[in-house]
């Protein structure tokens, strides 16, 4: 407890003397979080760039040197960064080493989905033993850690808590804004039968955008489809009417679009994070971009919404049909 | 109650009626009496109402209480039962979006908890243990050649099986080990005369890697490796044979260091200098002191003699730094100093310098480039009293990254022998990878052989895969 206390007041002292908050992100969804919970007293870096797999980012020593000078060092927590460990180990900093006040773990809190309940072996791909890495994509676990990353840097640094709280309190009320704003836009279109690329990575988004999964491009996490999943996966698209396929920045496109033409369907490309694309420069953005880029492909794809405000039988039709939508 | 008042009522009616008769008084009388009477019930009856009404309401009113008490004692339980505040998932994948009363309940929620200050409730996690990460990586290799008398080729064999153990050991250092199960034919650049006929195939099992690694004993930006390791010399000798990008390592490395890497045992000091005396950059200096047997490395330079008593000195200095947003520089030089034989009258000196260039994809699409070069120096003894010879040799590395899972390069080499300068030997090798998943991948390599050795045109077919938890591997392999 001692040692916890003298490394808190370490930490609070250094950043007392060098006035900004250093903070290095794994990914550019927490930078950006830190961003607007420190303004101008965080000096935020992130190890990536934003379009590219998270699993593959490249830790390069350059990035060490900033993780070297770094107060808070805020990461994933589970096993989506392989290159975490590399990082860390060539920061060569004690203060953001696991178990040190300035190691936050951006998956506290987070009620995680996937958790595997039993045996867990490659047989089921590169599966991840702690849960679906993905929690990102939803403004509720943005709230969360919001929460979690405001504490942290109140902690490393007390001076200016009380400006990190607030700042936390505006983001967490502009969170719950958008989580509104987005589930009235895509209310026409609950219920929009999908198929993704990248095993469960957009599970938690459906959580606060009505899309229904039916079927994923990679069988399993990060393993390519054989030419016999791919042609099962097309006539399911077709039996089922899927006509939107959700495709990260950094998935294959051109499998993605062969999946698509094949059934019939639009092509989306959804950023997973934040600067994927340069129009979802913030939390708040990417959110409102990737619903409209999903309304847009609905529309697209001869999808018609639904009216919402209409009579309770015509309603209650439109909920009976909204899981069998398709294009005429 | 309501009839036992009225049967008293007639009763005392009935009483009065049977007195009456007998009373003598004016016909007046009687009737105020019954006046009077008749006033009293209805007295009795008002009370009598105020009263039902009084306990009705008192009735009520614990009723009431009684449901507040239960009402109370639900909330508690409910309370208990609820974990610490979360993003409570408000439906499975697919199902329907929050409504508006759960947006605003994980608003109000979070927005406590970022008052209270606690700290983050703990996420449930599946048991942790004590055990170490365990991997096992079986690398297997197949060669085709024209050339028939060379043992080494047209063969299929598992040549390495590694069991590679990391942990840590407590809070300061972490502990590696890393066992290797090997069946291989010797097949030097430059063999000796008449050598490839002799080998057969050598089957061995060994300690490639044994170490601990201090990364937090109170010096700043200084970690520490102590036991036994692969020596930083260069960029390559680092790797393990199954992470190489190529089937082999480079010819230089083979001829310089040792056919797979030179390993020995000692202690590695790594230094990175602080970036903000450096102007920000990454620079890192290493120093190793080494038994400098060449760790039964069949190092054709550190000869593997245990008669040694001199130990060998290895420094390596490494910067790195960003050219661009995407495209990063790495620059090392590495001099490795050491006694051939027990007299300590004859040296080998080697000087080795690096350069890796790396451009990674904007769009984040794995369209990744690498260009890799190592050219060494070595200055070495020779213990059958020859003249010191003065060897150089170079390869050259590109590699470009076709999709998540395929990568094609070129490896240009060219080497002198270090033990007769006269000797040389180059090759031109392209190879293609693929990655069926993180943890198989095939490999196919051409290599045409050339030099004063005998020439070769080979096939290589390299089978790797990786069972267990995940090794860690320098940023620049990509995979």
């Amino acid at each position: 407890m001692k040692r916890m206390t003298f490394l808190l007041c370490m930490l609070a002292i250094n950043v007392a003397a060098h006035g900004q908050l250093k903070i290095v992100t794994t990914t550019t969804d927490y930078a950006d979080l830190a961003r607007q919970v420190g303004g101008d007293r965080a000096d935020v870096h992130s190890v990536m760039r934003g379009p590219e797999d998270v699993h593959n980012v490249l830790a390069k020593p350059t990035e060490m040197v900033k993780l070297n000078r770094a107060d808070l060092f805020v990461h994933g927590g589970l096993d989506a960064e392989p290159w975490r460990d590399n990082l860390l180990r060539g920061g060569r900093n004690p203060r953001v080493n696991p178990g040190r006040p300035g190691n936050v773990d951006m998956s506290a809190g987070i009620e995680l989905k996937d958790v595997p309940a039993g045996r867990v072996d490659r047989s089921m791909g590169d599966v991840h033993a702690y849960g679906n890495t993905h929690y990102s994509l939803s403004p509720a676990n943005a709230q969360r850690m919001t929460a979690t990353l405001a504490k942290a840097m109140a902690q490393a640094d007390p001076a200016n808590a009380d400006a990190y709280k607030r700042n936390a309190a505006r983001l967490v009320n502009e969170l719950a804004d958008v989580s509104r704003e987005i589930r009235a836009r895509f209310a026409p279109w609950a219920g929009l039968k999908v198929v993704t690329f990248h095993h469960g990575a957009w599970d938690y988004f459906s959580d606060a955008v009505p899309i229904r999964i039916v079927g994923e491009i990679e069988p399993k996490p990060s393993i390519t489809p054989s030419p016999e999943q791919l042609r099962q996966l097309v006539a399911r698209m077709k039996e089922e009417q899927v006509k939107v396929v959700i495709c990260g920045t950094y998935n294959d496109d051109r499998l993605a679009r062969h999946v698509a033409e094949q059934a019939g369907a639009t092509l989306v490309v959804l950023p997973e994070h934040v600067l994927g694309v340069a129009e979802a420069n913030s939390y708040q953005s990417l959110f409102r971009h990737n619903v409209e880029k999903l309304i847009e492909a609905a529309k697209s794809a001869g999808v018609q919404p639904v009216d919402n405000n209409a009579p309770a039988p015509a309603a209650a039709a439109a909920a009976t049909t909204a899981g069998h939508r398709h294009a005429h | 109650m309501r009839l036992r008042i009225a049967t008293c009522g007639v009763l005392s009616l009935a009483l009065t009626s049977t007195t009456l008769p007998a009373q003598s008084s004016p016909t007046a009388a009687p009737d105020d009496r019954l006046d009077r009477f008749e006033r009293r019930l209805n007295d009795i009856e008002s009370r009598h109402q105020q009263d039902l009404r009084a306990r009705d309401e008192e009735i009520a009113r614990l009723r009431q209480e009684l449901a507040n008490v239960r009402q109370q004692q639900q909330q508690q339980q409910q309370q208990q039962q609820q974990p610490a505040p979360t993003t409570r998932p408000v439906g499975t994948a697919g199902a329907a979006a929050p409504s508006s009363d759960e947006v605003e309940r994980t608003r109000q929620e979070i927005l406590r908890d970022i008052e209270s200050g606690a700290a983050a409730p703990v996420t449930n996690r599946i048991a942790a243990s004590l055990n170490p990460d365990v991997a096992v990586i079986i690398d297997s290799l197949g060669t085709w050649s024209s050339q028939r008398g060379n043992n080494a080729y047209n063969r299929f064999d598992v040549r390495e099986a590694e069991l590679d153990l990391r942990a840590a050991i407590d809070p300061r250092a972490d502990g590696v080990l890393v066992l290797a199960f090997e069946r291989d034919v010797h097949n030097p650049p430059f063999p000796e005369p008449g050598e490839d006929e002799e080998e057969g195939v050598e089957s061995r099992a060994g300690i490639e890697e044994a170490y601990a690694f201090f990364h937090d004993f109170g010096v700043p930006n200084l970690t520490a490796k102590l036991g036994r390791f692969h020596l930083r010399f260069g960029r390559q000798n680092v790797l393990h044979l199954h992470d190489l990008p190529t089937s082999d390592p480079p010819l230089v490395n083979q001829a310089f260091l040792a056919p797979e890497a030179l390993i020995d045992s000692g202690l590695s000091l790594s230094y990175v200098i602080p970036p903000r005396l450096v102007g920000g950059q990454y620079v890192e200096l290493v120093a190793e002191v080494v038994t400098g047997e060449g760790g039964e490395s069949e190092s054709p330079t550190l000869t593997g003699d245990i008669s040694v008593d001199s130990p060998a000195l290895n420094l390596h200095a490494l910067w790195n730094g960003d050219l661009a947003r995407h495209v990063n520089l790495e620059l090392g030089a590495s001099w490795l100093s050491a006694r051939r034989s027990a007299d300590n009258g004859h040296n080998v000196n080697l000087f080795g310098f690096d350069a890796t260039l790396l451009r990674s994809d904007p769009m984040g699409k794995f369209n990744n480039q690498l260009l890799q070069a190592e050219v060494m120096h070595a200055v070495v003894d020779q213990a059958d009293g020859g003249a010191t010879q003065h060897a150089w040799g170079a390869y050259l590395l590109g590699q470009q990254q076709l999709s998540r899972d395929w990568y094609a390069g070129l490896r240009l080499d060219w080497t002198q022998d270090p033990n007769d300068d006269d000797a040389e030997a180059w090759a031109v090798s392209p190879y293609v990878s693929w990655y069926l998943s993180e943890f198989l991948r095939l490999r196919l390599e051409y290599q045409h052989r050339n030099g004063d050795a005998d020439a070769a045109d080979v096939v290589y077919f390299q089978a790797t895969y990786i069972f267990g938890a995940h090794p860690p591997h320098p940023y620049w392999a990509m995979k």
